[in-house]
Formats: structure tokens, C-alpha cells, sequence
């Protein structure tokens, strides 16, 4: 195990001796106090293996700033029919999906694979 | 953002006003303005509040009363409770199904801050209950129409009545919502493209609808009390004011407030045929789903937002907490579910 591995490894025992040994006695309000503090271990946790897989991932565009995209969203530069538009879109859902990654990876599938209907 | 039900025999009570002098004193208030000759016994803090405080007031006659007044830490939308006062009051006499408010308190001799008092009423808000708990809802199909009916009764409301409250209404009410939402996006620290382009998209699609209504503005499973089965009262009309009639629609049935049942399209507790159908029995208006799926998008947005907001809240060191730090950690499914609603892809 390297460093990073090994603060995981404590984050991942942390929390299975939280859920598995702590929980089940707890109360109703210490119950909901302890599972948020369990989510907030696996969260750290996956962000850990996960900024040691990936690299940074690139901004918006390798060009302009975050803020300059904001300014040319709102001035309608991206909007349909735009030439800049694709590739903003799929560099933003390749940034959320990673990020869900972390937060809340049960739902990631079905977010990516989606239909309009609801 | 859980709400409990009404604590029982809570004593968590906080420095202010459960000292009994304090009490005395807005037992006095209650009986010189006629809303009751009793002393009030007790006061414990009902639980759910982070915009404000909640206490139920426990009188020797054996009725019980809400006090509300302001939490310490408010967020960017909020308003005063003298604002909020006048809004419960406009739903009441409009015949929203609403607790009676009974009188407003700007003296701050009384508790130190201003307040309202409300009649109380029993039931249960707790959206994670609502929505898997059947012995809390035994007939799904009649809550979703009951809830639907009661937002067409607010949505009636005439134009004028809202105006003695709210002033003029805004030339488009959704464009306004969405210039709100962009402000809020400008008092966080680092840029949210993502929300931005959903934003942006939203502005297109819905910067020419003209509809006002007296809207809600946070329509939700867990803004609402069941008791029996049934809606006992609309709560927190805070953030109501002139709006479009689908963005209340589109907050309610939006998957961000469905408590883990992404079938239930009526808020986590019922159909989404049914609740439509309790809105049109009560407006007359029809609304097909695919005319909510733009409005559902803006409510992703609207909350992500806000969980951003929450997240600062925690990280700034206004309010450190847990629940709020978590908050920031709803945003990316949030906004890729917007991104899915409007097709950006």
C-alpha cells in the first residue's frame, strides 16, 4: 500500500466499524447523525482513489476561463447551432459524471443512460 | 433538509423564549390581541427549521399554538416574518389549506425578535416517511389529488389580492426566476457552468411565458403536514410570491423531491396522473407531463443552488454542520439530471 492507499484503507475501516458496530445501537437522531458522518467517509474516500486514478481534469475549454464560459453562456455564444457547443457539453458531463463518481456513484448508471421521459 | 414530526415532550429549548418571563409576556401579547385569555404553560421547539424557529406553545386551557420567528442563520432568499405573515394570511383568506395565523409581533420587549402566532396542527411532514410508509398514506392516488387540488386553490387566487401583497406582478414571472437563481449563482465563490448552460437553456425555452399566479414557491413533499392520510396543512410560505403556475408544478414533481421513489412523479407520495388531475379538478386547466419537464428542469437547478448556497453556508463558518456540507454533495447528480431533462447532451 502506498500513502494514499493507506489513508483509503483507514477511511474504509473507519467507516465499516462505524456502520457495523456503532450504528445498530444507536438512537433515531444519533442513527441519522452517524449515518451522514458514514456517507462522509466513503465520499472522502472515493475522492481519494479517485484523484489518484485521474489526473486534474481539464477545464471547460483550454483556452478561456471558467468565468469567461459563464459570461459567453449567458451572452447566448453556446447556445444550439453554436460551434462551440458539443464539445463544452461533454467536457461538462464528463466533469459531473466524475464528480457523481465520488458523490453518489449508486445513481450514475441510470443518470448516464437517462431518457427525457418522466 | 428533514423535517421531524412535531417533537413530543421535546426539552429542547433554547435561551429566549422558554424563560418563563418570556412566556408571561407572550401569554400577555395573545390575550391583548383576542388570541387567547390563557397562560401559556410550556414551549418546546418543533424541529425542521433552518430558516427559523418553530415552538409549540402548550396553553392551560389545553390548546396548543405555533410561535415562528427568525433562526439565527438565514439563507440569501428568505424573507422578513412580517413579509411571511402577510403571505400566510393571504393563503388563509384565499382558503388555502393553511394553519390560521392569529397575529403578528413586532415588539421586541416580547421574546426579542419579531413573531407570529399560528394555530397549531397535528401531522407528519417527513418526506422519507410520505413516501415509503403506506399505514402514513393509505390511498396514494388521493393525496397526489388532494395536493394538486389545494396548489389550484392557491394558484386562483385573484391577481388583485396578490397584488396588495406582492405589488405588481413581474412581466414574466419565470424570466424573473431565472435572473433570481443567476444571482444566487453570483454570490458563490467559483463559477458553475453547468447550471449556467442549463440556466441559459431554460431562459430560451421559458423567458416568454407571461402566467402569474400566487405561487407557493417551495411546493414540496416535506412542506406539507398528513394526518390521517390527508393534507392537514401547507406549510413555509416563505418564499411564495407572483409566479408561474408550472414552477410550482415542476418543484413538486421534479425527481430531486421524490424521497427515493423515482416512480412516484406526484412528489415521492402518489402518481403523477393524479395529482394533475386534483390540479385541473380544482383549475380547470389541463397539464400534460411533458409541458412540466422544462419547469422540473428548473427546479433541479433552483435546488442545486440552494445546496450550493447550504454548502457555503457550512464552509464560510456562518453555520458549521454536516447536513449542510453533505448538501454540496447533491449538486453533480442534480445538475446532470437538469442536463438530461432539457436534453443537453
Amino acid at each position: 500500500m502506498n500513502a494514499t492507499e493507506k489513508m483509503v484503507d483507514l477511511l474504509d475501516v473507519a467507516h465499516s466499524t462505524l456502520t457495523n458496530e456503532v450504528v445498530p445501537s444507536l438512537s433515531r437522531q444519533d442513527r441519522y447523525n452517524s449515518l451522514m458522518v458514514a456517507n462522509a467517509i466513503r465520499i472522502a474516500a472515493r475522492h481519494f482513489c479517485s484523484t489518484q486514478e485521474r489526473h486534474t481534469t481539464a477545464p471547460a475549454s483550454g483556452l478561456l476561463g471558467e468565468s469567461a464560459i459563464v459570461k459567453g453562456i449567458r451572452a447566448g455564444q453556446f447556445d444550439n447551432g453554436s460551434a462551440m457547443r458539443a464539445a463544452l457539453i461533454v467536457n461538462l458531463r464528463n466533469r459531473l459524471v466524475q464528480q457523481l463518481a465520488v458523490d453518489n456513484p449508486r445513481v450514475l448508471d441510470n443518470l448516464q443512460n437517462s431518457s427525457r421521459a418522466h | 433538509m428533514p423535517r421531524e414530526p412535531i417533537a413530543q415532550g421535546s426539552d429542547n429549548v433554547v435561551a429566549g423564549l422558554p424563560d418563563s418571563n418570556a412566556l408571561e409576556r407572550v401569554g400577555t401579547w395573545m390575550a391583548l390581541h383576542d388570541i387567547s385569555e390563557s397562560r401559556v404553560a410550556r414551549a418546546s421547539r418543533l424541529s425542521g427549521g433552518a430558516i427559523q424557529e418553530n415552538w409549540r406553545l402548550e396553553m392551560d386551557d389545553g390548546k396548543s399554538y405555533v410561535l415562528r420567528t427568525d433562526a439565527d442563520a438565514a439563507i440569501p432568499t428568505s424573507c422578513t416574518r412580517a413579509e411571511e405573515f402577510y403571505r400566510y394570511r393571504l393563503a388563509f383568506e384565499q382558503g388555502a389549506r393553511v394553519a390560521r395565523p392569529n397575529g403578528f409581533c413586532l415588539d421586541s420587549n416580547v421574546i426579542g425578535k419579531p413573531f407570529f402566532i399560528l394555530e397549531f396542527v397535528s401531522g407528519i411532514t417527513a418526506g422519507h416517511l410520505l413516501a415509503r410508509n403506506d399505514a402514513y398514506v393509505p390511498d396514494r392516488h388521493a393525496l397526489a389529488s388532494e395536493l394538486g387540488q389545494l396548489l389550484g386553490v392557491v394558484h386562483l387566487t385573484p391577481a388583485s389580492n396578490a397584488r396588495a401583497v406582492f405589488g405588481a406582478a413581474p412581466q414574466s414571472a419565470a424570466s424573473a426566476s431565472i435572473e433570481h437563481i443567476r444571482k444566487q449563482l453570483d454570490g458563490l465563490a467559483v463559477p458553475h457552468p453547468a447550471l449556467e448552460l442549463c440556466l441559459r437553456e431554460l431562459e430560451v425555452r421559458l423567458g416568454q411565458a407571461t402566467d402569474a399566479v400566487f405561487s407557493h414557491g417551495d411546493y414540496r413533499t416535506g412542506n406539507y403536514m398528513v394526518d390521517n392520510g390527508r393534507v392537514s396543512a401547507i406549510l413555509d410560505w416563505e418564499f411564495s410570491g407572483w409566479g408561474h403556475p408550472n414552477e410550482d408544478l415542476g418543484w413538486f414533481t421534479a425527481p430531486c423531491w421524490r424521497f427515493g421513489r423515482p416512480a412516484m412523479g406526484g412528489g415521492g407520495i402518489g402518481p403523477l396522473q393524479s395529482f394533475l388531475d386534483g390540479y385541473q379538478e380544482a383549475t380547470g386547466r389541463a397539464v400534460h407531463p411533458s409541458e412540466l419537464v422544462d419547469w422540473q428542469a428548473l427546479a433541479q437547478v433552483k435546488w442545486a443552488v440552494i445546496a450550493l448556497h447550504q454548502e457555503q453556508r457550512h464552509v464560510s463558518g456562518t453555520q458549521r454542520s454536516l447536513e449542510l456540507a453533505l448538501s454540496g454533495r447533491l449538486v453533480s447528480e442534480l445538475t446532470l439530471e437538469a442536463m438530461n431533462l432539457l436534453e443537453i447532451r
